[in-house]
């Protein structure tokens, strides 16, 4: 069965137009800080995954290799893991499973994205099916947008509401991310600069989407025997969940999200949480838009469908609420988007080892941490707790 | 000990059908077929599915955004998608069995060289664009003939390679006809000899026509199940007895040509999860990557078929032909049936199960409980992926 896996060691990069590095020096970054962060050293590694958008978005095939050398890999099991914005999380889900199996006792996984660099909305386009899909795509908000106005319309919530709660949302992310020293977007802002900003894809307003950032995430897993040795902060995955959907994002429900639903139920069953909003302390959700956030809360069970934006209107999901949402600024801040789901997983390591600084939730003893991908079909939730 | 990996299911698709007529979700899905109907099972039984192709030959970012369909995919618990060889579906598939033995757990892999460039070039971009690009591309984008690149760099591993080991040219054309022999010596059609080898187009010396295997289309899917899993399906398990993968360093003017330190590395994780000590006398046959001929007798040598610098005489000798003591590429391997590159080393897993599940075979050699699997893959990085089956 499986193994108990910790979480010994991250590392960031501070995220933005990163003209100052190149790929492998990127990646470098974040991965000796994770050295540091665990007292380790790269011979100390037995196994690496890395992985970041499709290779399209850095212009080498393979990227993961190009970067072997910056991650220590070189002569070392090396694999990559892929799934557009879940890559984070697959990757750590993929770590997980290296650890969990019993094949390895410390592996190192890396995440990373220079789309300063890259046609991120270009690469995105060729994920899509290339004969019913893609002539019709508009990027990544023309089918967030979608999502957003059939979720506002199947429960019948004001738009009025809907932008408001919105816009709350992207406040507090973009006070948040002040807090966070990693953060790409740090700017002050109030709620009227949301609702008067652009419009890109209605109802999105520029401040309800995420930035395009360069950085790179690394994380340190080990065993229990290793971790236990190690005699450091150490964070435990308590549980893991992802679920898929089929290729044509238009044939699924993407209100009452069958995969976000499954890929939680998985990981609370195996965390043995039954009630989410009670039993986790902060959840940083992947949140690329404002309104997706409130539409993941319902599946995750944070609430009853329909009632994501009761959440935000009742101070639940901000710093100091009940159940925090992305205390780090989250994806809306911040989006290298291969790093951007094990940032997630970073960040919730911070908060549960009490070592997120400024930005930190206190007392928080457990921790849900979630990304999305593929063509708005792929759900992956890690939950990670101080406890074993 | 109840937690051991095995393969219950085989469903392979190669261009010896009618491969034009299939897209790439049709040959996932008749592999997937073909290994469910293998297995008894069916589409509801599926846990888990991972997928591994490369995305810059698929001409399409992120294959398992449309592949999770053809191989049943689609709302199950566990997906990974990886950017590597097929081969390497197979070892994220131990691991999740590993952690949740009562899953069933898909692995596939598909390649449809055929609708790339017919003439090469387009591809050879493709292997320009797998360089590191500040410093290798732009030297390798200087070679004269655009459409040689792949095989310049191949040739000058296969010259480091014959400079070391004072291999000839006629060994690697022994080679190639030992593999190409292997597949059609059972169609009554004259098989080529090495003479025959050497006099095929040269496309940089020492890589030839026939020297080096041409890309094919290919899908192949394997069902992984854990033992105890396994004996509640009526199925004749070929278990996983120990993998091993490996990545060298990525700058390839500091690599060292003609070795294969990354199959010597990933061999010996392999060999040590299975308890393989002496593997020239423990493994009875192999499937490994002949992607040039250098490159089989190169991998023998790393794998530990032969003591170092004889690998040249157990050539001779007949060691490693389908009637040897230690039978490489009986199949045909790369040079015989083409190279579907990304998913070949998945196909090199599913023909080590046929044949230890097929007990003889119409092999001379009766002895094939223990099979050895190498993938590789060279550019930027070489890569190297060992699978050890065995029928216990």
């Amino acid at each position: 069965m499986a193994q108990a896996v910790a979480i010994v060691g991250t590392g960031q990069t501070e995220c933005g137009r990163r003209t100052d590095v190149s790929y492998p020096e990127l990646v470098y970054e974040a991965v000796s800080r994770a050295f540091d962060d665990a007292g380790l050293v790269p011979d100390d590694i037995e196994a690496v995954v890395a992985g970041s958008m499709p290779p399209a978005m850095e212009g080498v095939n393979n990227p993961h290799l190009y970067w072997a050398d910056a991650m220590g890999a070189g002569g070392k099991p090396l694999i990559r893991t892929a799934t557009c914005g879940s890559t984070g999380i697959s990757l750590a889900h993929t770590g997980f499973y290296h650890v969990a199996s019993g094949m390895f006792d410390l592996v190192l996984v890396v995440g990373a994205e220079k789309m300063y660099e890259g046609d991120p909305q270009g690469t995105m386009a060729t994920v899509a099916d290339p004969f019913f899909q893609r002539p019709f795509l508009a990027g990544a908000p023309g089918i967030f947008s979608l999502q957003s106005n059939e979720w506002a319309h199947r429960y019948g919530i004001e738009e009025k509401r809907v932008r408001m709660a919105a816009a709350q949302l992207s406040v507090r992310n973009h006070d948040d991310a002040l807090l966070n020293p990693y953060a790409h977007i740090r700017i002050k802002i109030t709620v009227d600069d949301v609702l008067n900003s652009r419009i890109i894809a209605y109802p999105v307003r520029l401040l309800d989407v995420c930035p395009a950032s360069d950085g790179a995430c690394a994380v340190i897993m080990a065993s229990e025997r290793m971790a236990k040795k190690l005699g450091r902060p150490t964070a435990w995955i308590k549980g893991v969940g992802y679920c898929g959907e089929q290729a044509f994002f238009s044939e699924g429900d993407k209100v009452v999200w069958q995969s976000a639903i499954n890929a939680a139920k998985s990981a609370y069953s195996q965390a043995g949480i039954t009630n989410p909003r009670k039993d986790l302390d902060l959840a940083e959700v992947y949140n690329p838009f404002t309104f997706q956030e409130m539409l993941f809360y319902e599946c995750f069970g944070f609430c009853d469908f329909g009632h994501g934006c009761d959440l935000v209107e009742q101070g639940v999901v901000m710093r100091g609420g009940d159940l925090p949402c992305d205390p780090s600024g989250g994806t809306l801040c911040t989006n290298p988007i291969g790093a951007t789901g094990l940032q997630r997983v970073s960040e919730v390591v911070l908060h549960v080892t009490e070592k997120a600084g400024d930005r930190q939730i206190p007392g928080a003893k457990t921790g849900l941490a979630h990304a999305m991908g593929g063509l708005d079909q792929f759900n992956g939730i890690m939950i990670i707790s101080s406890v074993l | 000990m109840t937690n051991r990996v095995c393969i219950v299911g085989i469903g392979v698709v190669e261009s010896t059908e009618n491969t034009a007529e299939m897209s790439h979700k049709d040959l996932l899905f008749y592999a997937t077929r073909r290994a469910l109907d293998d297995a008894g099972l069916e589409r509801k039984d599926i846990g888990g599915a991972i997928t591994a192709t490369f995305d810059f030959l698929e001409g399409r970012s992120l294959s398992n955004q449309y592949t999770l369909d053809s191989i049943g995919g689609v709302m199950k618990p566990c997906d990974l998608r990886l950017g590597e060889d097929g081969i390497y579906s197979l070892f994220a598939g131990y691991m999740e069995v590993m952690v949740d033995p009562g899953q069933v757990t898909v692995v596939a892999s598909v390649q449809k060289a055929s609708e790339r460039d017919p003439n090469g070039v387009g591809y050879q971009k493709l292997i320009a664009a797998t360089l590191e690009p500040i410093f290798s591309r732009p030297v390798c984008s200087s070679v004269p003939n655009p459409g040689s690149l792949e095989s310049v760099l191949a040739a000058m591993d296969a010259r480091a390679y014959l400079n070391r080991s004072g291999l000839t040219e006629q060994q690697l054309a022994k080679v190639a006809a030992k593999n190409i022999g292997n597949v059609i010596q059972h169609a009554n059609v004259s098989v080529p000899g090495p003479e025959d080898i050497l006099k095929s187009d040269l496309l940089s010396w020492p890589i030839r026509r026939l020297t080096s295997a041409k890309e094919s289309d290919a899908a192949c899917t394997l069902i992984l199940v854990s033992e105890k899993k396994a004996r509640t399906l009526n199925q004749d398990p070929v278990f996983i007895r120990g993998i091993g993968w490996c990545s060298g360093k990525s700058f390839l003017a500091s690599r060292e040509q003609g070795t294969a330190k990354e199959t010597k590395w990933a061999a010996s994780q392999a060999y040590h999860m299975a308890g393989i000590r002496c593997p020239e006398r423990e493994i009875d046959f192999a499937e490994v990557s002949d992607w040039y001929a250098h490159r089989e007798l190169m991998h023998c040598e790393a794998l530990g078929f032969c003591g170092a610098n004889s690998v040249g005489s157990c050539l001779d000798e007949g060691l490693f032909d389908r009637t040897g003591a230690l039978p490489v590429n009986a199949s045909g391997g790369l040079l015989g049936r083409g190279n579907a590159v990304g998913t070949s080393g998945l196909i090199r897993v599913a023909q080590v199960a046929r044949r230890i599940r097929s007990h003889n075979n119409g092999f001379k050699n009766p002895r094939a409980e223990i099979g050895l699997a190498h993938s590789w893959g060279g550019i930027p990085t070489a890569t190297a992926g060992v699978a050890i089956l065995g029928k216990w």
